[in-house]
Formats: C-alpha cells, sequence, structure tokens
C-alpha cells in the first residue's frame, strides 16, 4: 500500500508541475474518485499553490524608483575616469591647463570685431568704417604696424614689420615693407603670436 | 521585450542614467515582491529592493548577457535577502517581560486592530498566515516556492538564480510545498 501511495503520490506532483501527460491525469482521477487520502491531498495541494499566486498582488511602494535613483553612486564610467585622474596627476593638470588656456585663448579670439591698429606713426590713415587701414603713398611708417580686425592696404612704406590679424592685407606696386609680413586668420597662429608676443616684450 | 531591456542594459554600461531608471521601473514590483515574500516585514523589502538595484547599477559591468536580466538582478535580490536573513538577530518576544514595568508584557502594549468587515478579516488573514509560513520555511525551500510559484519561473532559470541543478530545484520545491501545505491545511481547517 504504502509503494502505491508513493506512486500516486508522484503522480500528484507531475499534475501540479502540469508534466503529466492526458492518460496520467486521468488514472489520478479515476483513484481520487475512490481514495479520500489522496484527494484531500491534492485539493490542499491545489488550493495552496493557488493562494501562492496570490501572493502576486503586491507592488513596489510609491516613489520607490526615485529613491533608488538618488541612492545611485556616481556613474561606472566616471568612476573609471577619476580613476585615471588620480593615477595620471601631472597628465591631468597639464590637460586641465590646455583646456582652460584654449577656452580662454577661443573667448578671445571670438570676441570683440573692433579694428585696432598698433603702430608708433601718425601718418598711418584709419578708417573705421571699411574696417581699413592705409599707408598712403608717399608716407613712411617707422616701427612696426599691427591691425586687428581689419585690412591693410600699403601704399607708402613700412620700416618694420606689419602683421595683420583677422584681416588681408594689400600691396600697392608702390608699398614696400622692409621688416617681415604676415597675416593671422587661425586661431593657432594667432595664439602662437600672441605668446611670443609676450614673452618677446616681457624680455624687452 | 528582451531587446528593449538588452537596450537599455547597453545603455546604462555607456553611463546613461536615465536608461537605468527604466530598468528599475520594469523591475520593482517583482523585485520587491521577492523580497517582501523573502523577509516578510514591507519597510526591509523596501530596502534590499533598493539595495539590490542599487548592488546592479554598480555592477553593471559585470553583466555580460549569459542569463537574462532578470534572472541576474533576481539572483542579487536572492543573495542579498538570504544574507540578511542569517545576520537578523532573532525577533524579540512580545511575552518578554519589559524591564522596569514590573511583569508587564509587550502584550499590553500591542494596539487592537482596527474592526473591517469580516470578509476582508478572512481574506486579510489568510495571506498573512501564509505569508508567516512561508517565512518560517527554511530559506533554501522558500527561495525555490516564491521563484516558483510568486514569480512564475521556469525551472532553468531557477536554478540559475540559485545556482543548483534542475532535479535539485525540483526537490526542493517539492519538500517546500510538501511543508507548506501540511501549516496551510491547519490553518483553513481552524477556520
Amino acid at each position: 500500500m504504502s509503494c502505491e501511495k508513493e506512486i500516486y503520490m508522484s503522480l500528484i506532483d507531475k499534475v501540479l508541475d502540469h508534466e503529466a501527460s492526458e492518460e496520467e491525469q486521468y488514472e489520478l482521477r479515476q483513484h481520487m474518485s475512490h481514495c479520500d487520502f489522496c484527494r484531500e491531498h491534492f485539493t490542499a495541494m491545489t488550493e495552496l499553490l493557488d493562494e501562492l499566486r496570490e501572493a502576486r498582488h503586491v507592488t513596489a511602494p510609491e516613489g520607490f524608483t526615485e529613491s533608488v535613483m538618488s541612492r545611485l553612486p556616481l556613474s561606472a564610467t566616471k568612476i573609471k575616469r577619476r580613476r585615471w585622474f588620480q593615477k595620471h596627476p601631472v597628465l591631468t593638470a597639464a590637460s586641465l591647463f590646455f583646456v582652460l588656456m584654449s577656452a580662454s585663448v577661443l573667448a578671445t579670439w571670438n570676441e570683440g570685431n573692433e579694428l585696432s591698429v598698433e603702430t608708433n606713426s601718425k601718418h598711418v590713415k584709419v578708417i573705421p568704417s571699411s574696417h581699413l587701414v592705409v599707408v598712403p603713398k608717399g608716407e613712411t611708417v617707422k616701427g612696426d604696424l599691427i591691425v586687428e580686425n581689419g585690412d591693410v592696404r600699403i601704399e607708402g612704406k613700412v620700416e618694420g614689420d606689419v602683421v595683420v590679424i583677422k584681416g588681408e592685407r594689400y600691396m600697392a606696386s608702390a608699398g614696400e615693407v622692409t621688416g617681415d609680413s604676415k597675416e593671422i586668420h587661425q586661431v593657432v597662429d594667432w595664439a602662437w603670436y600672441k605668446l611670443k608676443h609676450l614673452f618677446i616684450s616681457e624680455d624687452r | 521585450m528582451e531587446t528593449f531591456i538588452k537596450s537599455l542594459v547597453s545603455r546604462v554600461k555607456e553611463g546613461d542614467h536615465e536608461a537605468f531608471e527604466g530598468l528599475v521601473e520594469l523591475f520593482k514590483d517583482k523585485i520587491y515582491r521577492l523580497c517582501y515574500r523573502m523577509v516578510g516585514n514591507r519597510h526591509e523589502a523596501e530596502d534590499l529592493a533598493q539595495e539590490t538595484f542599487v548592488r546592479a547599477y554598480t555592477k553593471i559591468n559585470q553583466y555580460n548577457g549569459e542569463y537574462k536580466f532578470s534572472t541576474w538582478l533576481y539572483r542579487i535580490a536572492t543573495n542579498l535577502c538570504i544574507d540578511r536573513l542569517r545576520k537578523k538577530k532573532p525577533d524579540f518576544s512580545l511575552d518578554a517581560e519589559v524591564p522596569g514595568a514590573d511583569g508587564a508584557t509587550l502584550y499590553s502594549q500591542v494596539a487592537t486592530a482596527e474592526p473591517l468587515p469580516e470578509e476582508a478579516v478572512v481574506e486579510k488573514e489568510k495571506h498573512d498566515q501564509l505569508q508567516q509560513e512561508i517565512i518560517k520555511l527554511p530559506e533554501k525551500y522558500r527561495t525555490a516556492i516564491l521563484l516558483k510559484y510568486v514569480e512564475d519561473l521556469s525551472l532553468e532559470e531557477i536554478g540559475k538564480i540559485m545556482d543548483l541543478p534542475v532535479p535539485t530545484v525540483k526537490t526542493r520545491i517539492h519538500r517546500g510545498r510538501e511543508a507548506l501545505k501540511k501549516v496551510f491545511r491547519m490553518v483553513t481547517k481552524s477556520r
């Protein structure tokens, strides 16, 4: 009898697990029609499992997601980056310096479109409305001529360097520049020029 | 759905905070419910469920897609719950005397439950009873039973979560429900 009971117990498990075939289910029903013990066991089990499934009706409390999000640490990639910075302090300092420098350089480069002229000579003609600086014919400018945000037309003579920043330089056929002459359009050139200029003027 | 979850996971791996919010929304009920059924206390369950998501977030790079994301989450949650249960000190008893209270017990401190419609009381009691019986199960049976019947997972998935071969999972489910049946019968008969 105990052996037969074992068989039906495992058959009940099979049915409850939805693993029993049609024949097996039929067999169990036949058996339960005259066996109170198995019927009771099967009913109790079914009731229990239904009850357990009822336990699904639980939901997370309100504000759960917000709480989780506020508890999150910095993202993993941020932490990795931070570790890298800690490992390479010199590179970090250098790159930080570079970033800040280029930011300020760029800001200065982009800011202001006002024509500015740097020269010792009174013979230079400045026309702000058309962003133009003219070295008139027959005149001689002694020393360097630096023009920012404007074009330069040289009809006379410059005894020194001519630098045009963010502008064009036009030479009349009679024009003459004894020193260096250059136009600066690129921010890198400009920064380089400013930097050089800074050190040179300090040297002087 | 699985592809959507996968895309959320890979966005989180790239450091997308909002994608993680989506994952929490998708799984919060399941994880909270499992924690609640495991520890039987809403407050603790909330804490454990939140901890599950925080862990998942910090270890997201360890998730390699070998399992379903939900399986991985359940794994974290069950491990956290089991750890908590093992560390937990036994609850104090209501029968214990309150020191300096001249022999009074904590029973005198328990508020009477508000009267509710009788049916609701019965329903509630039945659920609470079952929950209490679930809590009494050894944790290895409890985990298997909850994952199977409350979370409705396949034996294979439960095996992955509990790190057990499928036949062992099956044995645990059978033993667990057998143990539950005995007490459950007593509860329903006593009514």
